[in-house]
């Protein structure tokens, strides 16, 4: 029970040893004379016989809840045999974990099959439709461009007849069709369209006969011409800088990447899935009136935001009757500055959005992060009544951090949009215990006054995978960016980033391979997957390499992507590494495209890193969106020094993940919580639903390290039941499956003012604190540095050793002396 | 609910490991999770919800639920205990009126009197904490007070030192009451 070291006060003022004394004492452990010596004791103290009554309460529940049942129950013969009839039915595990589509009779039995079944006859019938209308369109097209084409062979023909149309065409035409047949149907129908469009889902038990093979080829041939033009398109592209030596391998190369693409294509993980209409019942639990009549106790306390979750999902599954149009709402993603607009016009988009009924911009991003990128809505609070839920994508860096510090440093206030609260605060170790091997992750929380809000606690979250060996490791799969650009000649530059390379290539093994691309106006290939023993050769390649010319980001990830694809090895941690000092000044520079290409490799299964060299000129808010769309880390090299331990430390983690696609979901109790607002994370949110889909990326974690959330919650004294439940479901990527657990937030009436707090607490607060003041804003007004005094100066002493920590009370004085108060 | 799983010795760690992946890997299982829990599943939701009819609907839901998602759970057993939790607190927030009208015939007609229902809530809630402990603790709760050993044959039995099995075992009964707590149910109320 991790929460014990969160409710200090329950047990009044009896001590931890007089408490294990009296649970000897009751298990009838101890020695007479101490049975005597306790007895005595009690008698004078009733806090004593009070405890011994509950510790022999509790063991009287226990002794029975260890043994079996003394009249065992069983279920009704029929419902029994049914559902036995289910679970030996092999169908079972996992065979598309993201879909939410149902597939058991059940609570309401009747009603769901008659759905089920009217949904698969339209199902069939619309799919019928697309099916006749696209072979026509196609077919006709074809044919009167066929013979001006030479014979092909006949593996790729499907998608080489596709190929032949103008593919944007094709890829359009799937979505009109879809929505001329909307009004004819009803709501469910389009519900079941769009789910059969986008995979057959593991139904085979129930499915009426009827064979969906033809329209998942349907649906994905649009889809697949674009890949594929795309992919002709790159390589092509990269050919053409391969030069002489590249371009042999650039063709084998495209002819690979078209079958893999082929491939990728057939699979329903390509297409985003159809999202379900937002939940309409959020209604909260109240405890007291309605359940006063059925339950034995008044005082029943329960965590109904779970509740609420279960019903809507239970919603969902009983026959869809709420969803409307599904949150198509590009207003969602209007927000996020990164949202790629036009994405879906360009052709490498075409892999993730041509084949997705309706595609509109929000579809076409498939991470969809609800940004929120108005300061002033960071500062809003959430009610946990209307919306219970918060999501997020469990993300550490120190980025923001460093940067503001650096900034400080130099005497100028750092960029209110370069601070990042959550980087603030995770910028720091904790300490927080790691768990075993067996557990996979711990989670540890505490709480304390929010010293900067009225009513308001700050509720820590910390989260930490084991330490594990290096044994067990996948292989890499490494393509290194480098940025060669004249800028990067600067002597502590250059040291900084041999200095990396030295630490990267210290980490490599036998198994592993390294590519090496240096790009400055153009990209080079300077090294093909070099086996990691022989990494150290690479050192020398980048000597040898001359420093000129401007910064093209998007030739780099272009041949780089496909570089990488080349040596890309299922089982392996693939990624790509970007290393640059500066913003891209060649090429395509918009973010926008840039996230998006790296999000399409993303979904082909690399992750993307960058590494900033220097705090200064590095393009902060770039390099952020494309290590969140590519699932990786985002770090920086500030001088030869840095790239010691820190560095090898962060760069060792996102080479070698312990856990990835790590997602957190806290359901607060509406009952016991009235506003709350997570701080920072503000572009690593997710929707509800978002969770449970593996499908949506999410950040990694290294072996042993801890990630932290930081919230303020609204607890309300005369509220019911804990606070709520923590829910974290991330890869272990040792054991290759998806891991979930959750535990329950306590309420604790007597939570310690912010300056009796623990360090720990204090540290994450002090640290959002400063974050939040420098963000500015409507949240910054209320936060009164002079306040956070004793804090800061009580960190410094407890933390004399920790050199972050004494960065950030220096941050502090420099930020009281700027101005700030 | 200890009646599927073997002694183990102090190297549990390691055998619980290993079940999880027999349990991921096998789905047949899920059947004997069903065999070996449903008696117990059973009386915790009737102890909720109070109509033995919701209950089996309950317990049939979870499964299914389960049957879904099977080999993504972590926790199978504690996953159950938790969801026929909810899905009864559910029940009652969705149809409070309906139970209101109905508990005094439906208490009756189950003919189980009122604080073995109670009884039943509380020992639900229990097993649910013990599901979610991990299994090496759960091997000392069962030692002690299903075998109802001593320290010194548990000590024997685990490797653990005496004085470890009391460190320990206190430090069960205080989360093990905590977690009542939380969850409505006083441990005086026992």
């Amino acid at each position: 029970m991790n929460q014990d070291e969160n409710n200090p006060g329950t047990q009044g003022k009896i001590s931890a040893e007089l408490e294990a004394r009296m649970t000897a004492w009751v298990a009838g452990e101890a020695s007479p004379e101490e049975a005597a010596e306790l007895e005595r004791l009690a008698a004078e103290r009733p806090e004593l016989a009070d405890l011994k009554r509950r510790l022999e309460a509790v063991i009287k529940l226990l002794a029975e809840s260890v043994r079996p049942d003394s009249e065992p129950l069983r279920l009704a013969k029929d419902r029994r045999a049914e559902l036995m009839r289910t679970l030996r039915a092999p169908s079972g595990p996992a065979a598309d974990p993201a879909s939410d589509a149902p597939l058991f009779p059940s609570l309401a039995a009747l009603r769901r099959r008659q759905t089920v079944e009217r949904r698969w006859i339209l199902a069939a019938a619309a799919c019928l439709t697309c099916g006749l209308f696209l072979s026509v369109v196609v077919r006709s097209r074809y044919e009167s461009q066929a013979k001006a084409r030479r014979a092909q062979p006949a593996a790729l023909e499907f998608a080489k007849e596709a190929e032949s149309q103008p593919s944007n065409e094709v890829a359009i035409q799937l979505p009109v069709v879809t929505q001329e047949e909307a009004p004819q149907a009803n709501p469910p129908a389009a519900y079941a369209k769009a789910a059969s469009a986008r995979a057959p889902v593991a139904e085979t038990r129930t499915a009426p006969v009827f064979d969906f093979s033809q329209i998942g080829t349907g649906a994905a041939a649009p889809s697949l011409a674009a890949q594929e033009r795309d992919a002709r398109e790159q390589v092509a592209a990269a050919s053409r800088h391969l030069g002489a030596t590249g371009a042999s391998d650039g063709i084998s190369g495209a002819v690979d990447n078209v079958r893999s693409l082929a491939a990728a294509a057939d699979e329903p993980t390509v297409l985003p899935p159809v999202t379900a209409g937002a939940p309409q019942d959020k209604g909260s639990y109240k405890a007291s009136s309605t359940l006063a009549g059925t339950r034995m106790r008044a005082d029943l306390k329960d965590v109904s935001s779970a509740n609420s979750v279960v019903s809507a999902q239970f919603l969902d599954d009983v026959g869809g009757r709420n969803q409307e149009a599904p949150p198509a709402a590009p207003g969602a993603d209007i927000q996020d500055q990164y949202a790629a607009e036009k994405a879906e016009k360009r052709l490498f988009a075409g892999a993730a959005g041509g084949g997705t009924p309706g595609g509109s911009d929000a579809e076409v991003n498939a991470p969809r992060q609800a940004a929120i990128a108005a300061h002033g809505e960071a500062a809003a609070e959430t009610s946990a009544s209307r919306e219970p839920v918060s999501t997020f994508s469990l993300h550490v860096s120190d980025v923001s951090f460093r940067i503001a510090q650096a900034a400080l440093a130099r005497g100028e206030m750092p960029e209110a949009d370069r601070i990042r609260p959550e980087e603030f605060y995770n910028a720091f170790r904790y300490g927080d215990p790691a768990p075993s091997m067996v557990e996979k992750i711990s989670c540890r929380t505490e709480q304390s006054a929010d010293p900067t809000m009225q009513q308001r606690n700050l509720l820590r979250i910390a989260m930490t995978v084991p330490a594990t060996g290096r044994g067990a490791a996948e292989p890499l799969r490494l393509t290194v960016l480098l940025d060669t650009s004249g800028s990067m000649e600067r002597e502590d530059r250059a040291a900084a980033v041999r200095k990396a390379m030295q630490v990267l290539v210290s980490l490599l093994g036998r198994d592993d391979r390294v590519t090496l691309v240096g790009f400055a106006r153009q990209p080079r290939l300077l090294a093909d997957q070099v086996p990691g023993d022989r990494a150290g050769t690479l050192l020398d390649v980048i000597a040898r390499t001359p420093a000129q010319g401007g910064t093209n980001i998007e030739e780099a990830i272009k041949l780089g992507g496909e570089l990488a694809l080349r040596q890309f090895a299922t089982g392996a941690q693939n990624r790509i590494v970007l290393l640059t000092d500066g913003a891209a000044n060649l090429g395509d520079a918009d973010p926008a495209h840039l996230a998006a290409r790296v999000e399409a490799l993303r979904q082909r299964g690399l992750s993307f890193d960058a590494c900033g060299v220097g705090t200064n000129g590095i393009d902060d808010s770039v390099l952020e969106a494309l290590t969140r769309k590519g699932s990786g880390r985002y770090y920086v090299l500030d001088t030869p020094e840095a790239a010691d331990a820190g560095f090898a430390r962060q760069l060792a983690g996102a080479l070698r993940p312990a856990a990835e696609n790590v997602k957190v979901q806290v359901r607060f109790n509406a009952a016991r919580v009235g506003n709350y607002r997570l701080i920072g994370f503000e572009r690593h949110r997710l929707r509800t639903e978002d969770f449970r889909d593996d499908k949506v990326g999410a950040a990694a974690l290294a072996a042993g390290e801890a990630a932290v959330a930081l919230y303020e919650v609204e607890a309300l004294p005369q509220g019911e039941g804990e606070l709520g439940e923590v829910y974290v479901r991330f890869r272990d990527t040792a054991a290759g499956a998806m891991v979930e657990r959750s535990w329950t937030l306590p309420y604790d009436p007597y939570v310690p003012a912010f300056d009796r707090a623990t360090p720990t607490m204090q540290l994450a607060g002090t640290a959002a604190f400063l974050a939040e003041k420098l963000r500015g804003g409507a949240r910054a007004e209320s936060i009164r540095l002079a306040q956070l005094a004793p804090v800061v100066n009580a960190l410094r002493t407890h933390y004399a050793q920790e050199a972050r920590v004494q960065e950030l009370a220096a941050m502090y004085e420099r930020m009281r002396r700027m101005h700030m108060e | 609910m200890f009646e599927g799983a073997p002694a183990r010795s102090s190297a549990c760690s390691n055998h619980a490991a290993a079940r999880v992946e027999v349990m991921k890997l096998n789905p047949q299982s899920i059947a004997e999770l069903f065999e070996s829990e449903e008696s117990a599943l059973l009386h915790f939701a009737i102890g909720i919800v109070r109509q033995r009819m919701v209950a089996e609907e309950l317990v049939q839901e979870a499964f299914l639920r389960l049957h879904r998602i099977w080999g993504q759970v972590d926790n199978p057993r504690g996953w159950l205990y938790r969801s026929i939790r909810n899905l009864a607190l559910n029940h009652l927030r969705d149809r409070p009126r309906e139970t209101q009208l109905d508990e005094e015939r439906t208490a009756q007609d189950q003919s189980l009197p009122r604080d073995l229902l109670g009884r039943s809530e509380a020992i639900g809630t229990v097993r649910m904490l013990l599901a979610e402990m991990p299994e090496d603790d759960r091997n000392l709760v069962r030692l002690k007070y299903l075998e109802n050993l001593k320290y010194q044959e548990i000590s024997r039995r685990t490797g653990l030192s005496v004085g470890n099995v009391g460190f320990r075992l206190h430090h069960l009964l205080k989360g093990l009451q905590d977690g009542l707590q939380r969850a409505g149910i006083e441990g005086s109320q026992g």
